[in-house]
């Protein structure tokens, strides 16, 4: 029965979370995945004495 | 549209980079020094604050909360700001933050090797003190919704709502855990007793692993990498579901530190299945992280921010599929108690957690101080340092814990232990110890290599306190009746989205939790089972002062290799009087729990003195002080009275003079026994009271055996 429950609640839960996620719209998710790159200090050049190492 | 111009925090943002360096230093130093105390005990100098048994619980809430806590700090700050592009709510939030933490750490510093500690693993800090950590959190908290409120961007990028989730449910997991009924300023017990204080307690540690350690580095992650590799993170729907599948999954899977102890088995089988589900979301954010890298991996081979963060980011994926192996049973069986735990939690401290701070660290000063990092040459070093350190710590120790792990379950062929004696395992290692310590001080070098660099580049800059950007003010979306998507509607609101996070963590705590409380088959008792005396109660406190738990365990697994080795199992129905329960997680000693009655009262006096002088090779460090150390009796009452209000059932005015009579008779037995061995000890000396203690464990059942009065 607990077992039962919890395995309800899991399933429950993963279903209508992979549901929603994947209903999400391709431009929607573009923006989401950009937002970082809009904002910040620039990136400084890379050093000359860069080395590979 | 409405452009406002506002400016980012710096200042807080660079102080927090400087603490974590400093901290990380310090942390990393009494690492290093526990790690020498392993292979040669007389390194404390046979001086009481620094023993293995004080400084481990110093080097883990420095390493956990000074190191990672104020680099978390450092990046949230950083990336908050910039994600909301808004300034944070409230610079004096900020700065009580700030110096509030740095002062925790500092209590800490002193409480823990002075001996003030509760005992539970990465909550040993006592009560003041986490009364201090809750204020400090909550105005964390407050800041970043505040800020969150404020936000002139309309979206919640992912990284926020990692932010968010470690936000609320280290509020709750702190508060639950640290339930404790104080005795004075800097004594208290756990509210809760045995079994359950065990399952609470590890509800808490193992999600204090998911919830510091990991969310919000994961946030971090999700902000810097792109920013570092100047690409969109791989798939961002990936990150919702990495994001809702860890802070549900991540909750039911304390019980795994307890597999094969008196903890019901129900409650051990869901720990495991969602430890192993566990994998699944964490193995999409690793993909999701290096995936972001596609295209780009020419960077990595230049720019050492890069490289720290691939391997962070490795180390987290390599982490997180061991996490899960470990808590398959057998897989446990063999590994619980042994260095393998040791190892596995270095491989993401020092893999994940270290390296993603010195990333921040690297991507972060150049941008501060408007230059460029002093060498990239030598944080390159540093990166080859670092991971050598790491392969030299870790290597050695997965050897260690496996070699101990096989040798304490080894029988020969007449069935009988083929090492018995405990110390043979561990004398057998201790090369292993050794080796780790090198590794560990390479990973030192390397970060002192670090602040070098860091400092250098900050002289050669110049700090710009506030940047000043420009945003369009944020508009509220007019609410359309039935426009509205529920996503939408879920990230313009963060206070709904924050509920439904709490619900998220809190189904599993509740699932595990409640059931232990509410139904008593859960702990059946056992009617010989009494009460510590007061002598007792006091020499358990000194054992939790010194940290034993810390190499001793109190919990003896069925399987037969143990019950040969210390004797009967483990039951749930002996720790009901056990505020708070020290089953402890390692043994670089042999387990405790059916001690009592092994060996003559005068063999634990010349023990404790020198370890060595009883058992040659021990790794032990001398407890000589307790030998004059005088025991604090005035202490009792107080404890006592505590004692009763968490629910061990001592008469009423039991402490105020029948105790000290108790106490007196039970220590003049001791001082009695001692004469047999021809030692003359003073009755209110610490040995005593530490004596009756380690001569009662495990004696309850021995005396009457299997009156199991289950219901």
């Amino acid at each position: 029965m607990y077992g039962v429950i919890s395995i309800c609640i899991f399933v429950a839960f993963f279903t209508g979370m992979l549901l929603w996620a994947f209903t999400k719209k391709a431009n929607y998710l573009d923006k989401m995945g950009s937002l970082p790159l809009e904002s910040g200090e620039q990136e400084p050049k890379a050093k000359s004495n860069a080395e590979e190492l | 549209m409405n452009i406002e111009t506002f400016k980012y925090d710096n200042r807080i943002v660079r102080a927090f980079a400087i603490a974590t360096v400093v901290w990380g230093i310090v942390g990393m130093l009494v690492g290093l020094l526990a790690a020498v105390e392993l292979f040669f005990p007389g390194a404390n100098l046979n001086f009481q604050f620094i023993t293995f048994g004080r400084i481990r619980p110093l080097h883990t809430n420095a390493v956990i909360f000074a190191f990672v806590g104020n680099g978390m700090f450092m990046g949230i700050y950083y990336s908050l700001q910039r994600l909301c592009k808004a300034r944070m709510f409230s610079d004096f939030l900020s700065w009580f933050n700030f110096w509030g933490w740095q002062l925790i750490i500092v209590a800490a510093a002193v409480t823990l090797p002075l001996g003030f500690t509760t005992s539970k693993e990465y909550a040993e800090l006592e009560w003041p003190i986490k009364v201090a950590i809750a204020v400090v959190w909550i105005a964390f908290g407050v800041n970043l919704f505040g800020t969150i409120i404020k936000r002139r961007e309309k979206h919640m990028y992912v990284a926020i709502w990692f932010y968010i989730a470690t936000v609320v449910t280290i509020t709750v997991l702190h508060v639950t855990n640290s339930m404790t009924m104080p005795a004075g300023w800097f004594k208290s017990y756990s509210m809760y007793a045995g079994v359950q204080d065990a399952l609470v307690q590890w509800w808490y540690g193992h999600n204090a692993v998911a919830f510091f350690l990991t969310t919000p580095y994961l946030g971090l992650m999700y902000y810097f990498l792109p920013k570092a590799a100047n690409r969109p993170v791989f798939s961002y729907r990936l990150s919702i579901i990495h994001f809702w599948a860890l802070v549900f999954i991540y909750i039911w899977a304390g019980p795994h530190h307890l597999l094969y102890s008196a903890l019901p088995d129900w409650a051990q089988s869901l720990g495991m299945v969602f430890s192993l589900m566990l994998i699944a979301p964490s193995w999409g954010g690793m993909l999701n992280g290096l995936l972001t890298l596609r295209g780009a991996w020419d960077k990595v081979r230049q720019d050492p921010m890069l490289k720290f963060m691939v391997a962070a980011v490795t180390a987290y994926g390599m982490a997180t599929l061991e996490g899960p192996l470990l808590s398959i049973k057998t897989v446990n069986s063999l590994s619980h108690y042994s260095d393998w735990t040791i190892a596995h939690v270095h491989t993401g401290a020092l893999g994940w957690n270290g390296f993603l701070t010195f990333s921040m660290l690297y991507y972060l000063f150049p941008r501060l101080y408007k230059t460029q990092l002093w060498s990239t040459k030598l944080a390159n070093y540093h990166f080859w340092i670092a991971m050598l350190g790491m392969i030299f710590y870790v290597l050695p120790i997965y050897v260690a814990g496996i070699t101990e792990g096989l040798m304490w379950k080894q029988f020969n062929a007449d069935g009988f232990l083929q090492y018995p004696n405990f110390l043979e395992t561990i004398v057998h290692v201790v090369p292993m110890f050794e080796l780790r310590a090198i590794g560990g001080t390479l990973y030192i070098v390397g970060t002192f290599m670090m602040a070098y660099n860091l400092y250098r580049t900050a002289k050669a800059g110049e700090f710009e306190p506030d940047t000043v950007a420009q945003a369009a003010a944020l508009e509220r979306d007019p609410v359309v009746q039935g426009k509205l998507s529920f996503h939408r509607m879920l990230e313009g609101k963060p206070m709904f989205f924050t509920v439904l996070a709490i619900v998220a963590i809190l189904i599993g705590g509740l699932v595990e939790v409640i059931p232990m409380y509410l139904i008593k088959e859960n702990v059946p008792t056992i009617a010989s089972v009494k009460p510590y005396t007061p002598l007792e109660v006091l020499g358990r406190d000194l054992y939790i002062r010194e940290g034993c738990l810390g190499c001793h365990s109190q919990m003896i697994r069925p399987f037969r290799s143990e019950t040969e080795r210390y004797g009967e199992y483990s039951k749930a129905g002996e720790f009901v009087y056990d505020h708070p329960f020290l089953w402890g997680s390692e043994r670089k000693g042999p387990d405790l729990a059916r001690e009592g009655g092994k060996y003559p009262d005068a063999w634990h006096y010349n023990h404790m003195d020198d370890p060595r002088s009883t058992s040659p090779g021990s790794i032990m460090p001398r407890y000589s002080w307790m030998l004059t150390q005088k025991l604090e009796r005035d202490a009792l009452p107080a404890r006592l009275a505590a004692l009763r209000r968490v629910g061990v059932p001592y008469p009423e005015g039991f402490e105020n003079g029948p105790a000290q009579k108790d106490l007196d008779a039970q220590a003049a037995k001791v001082v009695a026994n001692l004469k047999l061995g021809s030692i003359t000890a003073a009755p209110d000396t610490e040995i005593v009271a530490l004596i009756a203690y380690l001569q009662r464990l495990g004696t309850d059942i021995k005396s009457a055996p299997a009156i199991t009065a289950a219901k």
